[in-house]
């Protein structure tokens, strides 16, 4: 392990979902590429009449909740769970007229569920901010009953390279070796392969697979920008004055980045199913 | 953990790079000692961990980036010395992984 500590940063995306909330449903972000890519994995979610408890880690402020539980049966219990505080507030209060949506603090490596309490579980672009991807697989496997079923959704090794290529110098420059290496180990970012293993070693290899996708979105500068607050936990170090003088310098570089159809931003996301054979 | 030489170590991270550069299969520019791997576009931040991990298991040794320059950090005859000024030091590799 490289001898940066992780003490440096004490869980700053947490910290940032938390103090941002009230603008992760800006109409910027939800119009951004990473609210379309959201939107897109939520459309392909498909709820069966059989499940009695559906659990969405990583809910944030409850759009995927709201939208679910307005579609199918009340029978079926929805339960959110997200780490950030502010999140859940939000979520609760949006879903409040839904007496089958309970939202709880909690996250991937720690639930507060009993086991095999779960029959369908899904993460729409979350699963990446873990701490510790083998105890989050775990405690996946965990809540999951003996037929439950499961969608991950969340970004690959290759996520945005076009964008962090041409940004990567500035935050070098602003941030230094140490602070740069730290904010890019706040995420997880897996290769497919890597991906199935991991989560093999907690399923049947039978019953899961992943998918992997490439998708190019392009949109203005200002249209970028609509998405950063879900990465300004990455900067919380860097003092208000830098933090300015940095950002400017990336809009600059981005706008380098601009062809006829916008500055391109590649996702690279990774889809890992759970099926049971039923 | 025997002592690796700087060109010994320079070699196998250039090695490393051409398998392993985040440039969409093609490294357009000849990499050298002198290659600045994040202007140059190489690697990105994710790129330079993976480097370092392969760099401590070859040498044995942790790399501090502690007061280390951003210069000394991106370009690889740099990041190779750096890796190596703890070799004999207190920084011996212990892996508690």
């Amino acid at each position: 392990m490289v001898s940066i500590s992780m003490s440096i940063i004490a869980n700053p995306i947490v910290e940032t979902y938390s103090r941002l909330a009230n603008r992760y449903d800006d109409e910027a972000n939800l119009r951004s590429c990473w609210g379309r890519a959201s939107e897109k994995a939520l459309a392909s979610l498909q709820i069966r009449e059989s499940y009695r408890t559906v659990l969405d880690v990583g809910c944030g402020t409850g759009r995927a909740l709201l939208h679910l539980a307005s579609r199918n049966v009340p029978e079926i219990q929805f339960i959110g769970v997200d780490p950030a505080t502010n999140m859940c507030k939000r979520a609760a209060c949006r879903t409040s007229d839904y007496a089958n949506i309970k939202i709880l603090t909690g996250c991937f490596e720690q639930m507060p569920l009993e086991s095999a309490a779960v029959d369908y579980l899904y993460s729409i672009f979350a699963f990446h901010w873990v701490s510790h991807v083998d105890e989050s697989i775990k405690e996946v496997s965990r809540v999951l009953n003996r037929v439950g079923e499961m969608d991950l959704f969340f970004i690959g090794r290759d996520n945005g390279l076009e964008v962090i290529h041409k940004t990567t110098p500035i935050f070098l420059k602003y941030m230094g070796p140490a602070l740069l290496l730290a904010s890019a180990r706040m995420r997880k970012q897996l290769r497919k392969d890597e991906a199935f293993g991991l989560f093999a070693r907690s399923f049947p290899r039978s019953q899961l697979s992943v998918e992997e996708s490439y998708d190019t979105y392009y949109d203005t500068l200002e249209g970028h920008w609509g998405w950063w607050v879900r990465i300004e936990g990455h900067f919380m170090q860097l003092p208000p004055g830098k933090k300015r003088q940095c950002y400017q310098e990336v809009r600059g570089a981005l706008l380098t980045l601009a062809e006829d159809r916008g500055i391109p931003y590649t996702i690279h996301q990774l889809h890992v199913r759970l099926r049971r054979c039923h | 953990m025997s002592h690796v030489s700087e060109i010994a170590l320079v070699e196998a991270v250039i090695r490393w790079l051409y398998e392993n550069a985040e440039t969409n299969g093609s490294v357009k520019a000849e990499i050298t000692p002198d290659t600045d791997l994040i202007a140059t576009g190489v690697l990105t931040s994710r790129g330079i961990i993976e480097l370092l991990l392969f760099i401590e298991n070859r040498t044995g040794c942790r790399i501090d980036l502690t007061d280390v320059e951003p210069s000394e950090f991106s370009v690889v005859g740099s990041l190779c010395r750096l890796a190596l000024r703890d070799q004999d030091g207190v920084y011996q590799y212990v892996d508690n992984r």
